[in-house]
């Protein structure tokens, strides 16, 4: 059963740099919350050699959606894997904003929140349905608890540029204090 | 049970109050691409008839109730039925 563990290790041994995104890095800024898989951003530049490795770990390609990955293992206790790939530029300005933090024990870099915060509004542009619940509640806790001033102008800048006009207005009106 | 008026913080506050507030400090945005994601899909978990069957035999065996039961509850109420 490939355990985080072993995939930072195996990650590490081939030289291979990866982002923690997705509820695992929601927890790390403030905000825990269940989550049933590890998502992951990685370098497009490096797909085939995730993919070699994730074979190399027993985890199969449940779906390979082109921009990203969704890896299974055998074992359906293990965790679910999703690789959720960037270019090359944009992986390298988000690895050098990273934070450092531990899931599993393993330390690993977390997506800034100012990067997560765009990775949320990008994908509420494309949500539908529950999808827009939970990263909606994600984005409001994000904020609240981070204490973000929605108000300021290069907050409303980052929504309008990742997300919507419309978001940034239902974002005002929630996490107005 | 605390007072109406009471002053002491809800741990929710208690945690906003520990965090230093957080300034998004890059102006203009970050430069970032990120591609379509959408499409993304996990398969709900599923129980096929199988499962269920083996579900409700489980459930049978951990029940109290004489094995009879409801086969004797049936009789009952068709007897009881066919009375009137």
């Amino acid at each position: 059963m490939p355990t985080f563990a072993n995939i930072t290790h195996e990650a590490d041994r081939s030289g291979l740099q990866f982002l923690v995104i997705g509820g695992h890095a929601v927890a790390h800024h403030n905000y825990p919350r269940t989550t049933e898989d590890t998502d992951i951003l990685v370098s497009s530049d490096d797909r085939e050699a995730w993919l070699e490795l994730a074979d190399r770990l027993g985890l199969k390609v449940f779906h390979d959606g082109g921009t990203f990955l969704q890896l299974t293992p055998d074992d359906s206790a293990a965790w679910r894997l999703d690789l959720m790939l960037v270019n090359a530029v944009t992986f390298a300005k988000m690895i050098a904003a990273a934070e450092s933090g531990k899931l599993e024990g393993q330390t690993v870099l977390v997506a800034s929140l100012e990067h997560l915060l765009a990775l949320k509004f990008h994908a509420l542009k494309h949500a539908r349905g529950i999808r827009v619940l939970k990263d909606m509640d994600d984005v409001v806790n994000l904020v609240t608890n981070n204490r973000v001033d929605v108000k300021a102008p290069a907050f409303r800048e980052l929504v309008l540029k990742y997300g919507t006009a419309e978001l940034y207005e239902k974002l005002s009106g929630l996490c107005s204090e | 049970m605390e007072p109406p008026n009471s002053t002491k913080s809800s741990p929710a506050s208690a945690l906003n109050e520990a965090v230093t507030p957080y300034r998004v400090a890059q102006s203009p945005a970050p430069e970032l691409e990120f591609p379509d994601w959408s499409g993304q899909v996990r398969p709900a978990p599923t129980a096929t008839m199988e499962d269920m069957h083996r579900l409700s035999l489980s459930l049978m065996k951990q029940r109290t109730l004489p094995p009879d039961f409801y086969e004797r509850r049936l009789k009952a109420k068709v007897a009881v039925e066919f009375h009137l």
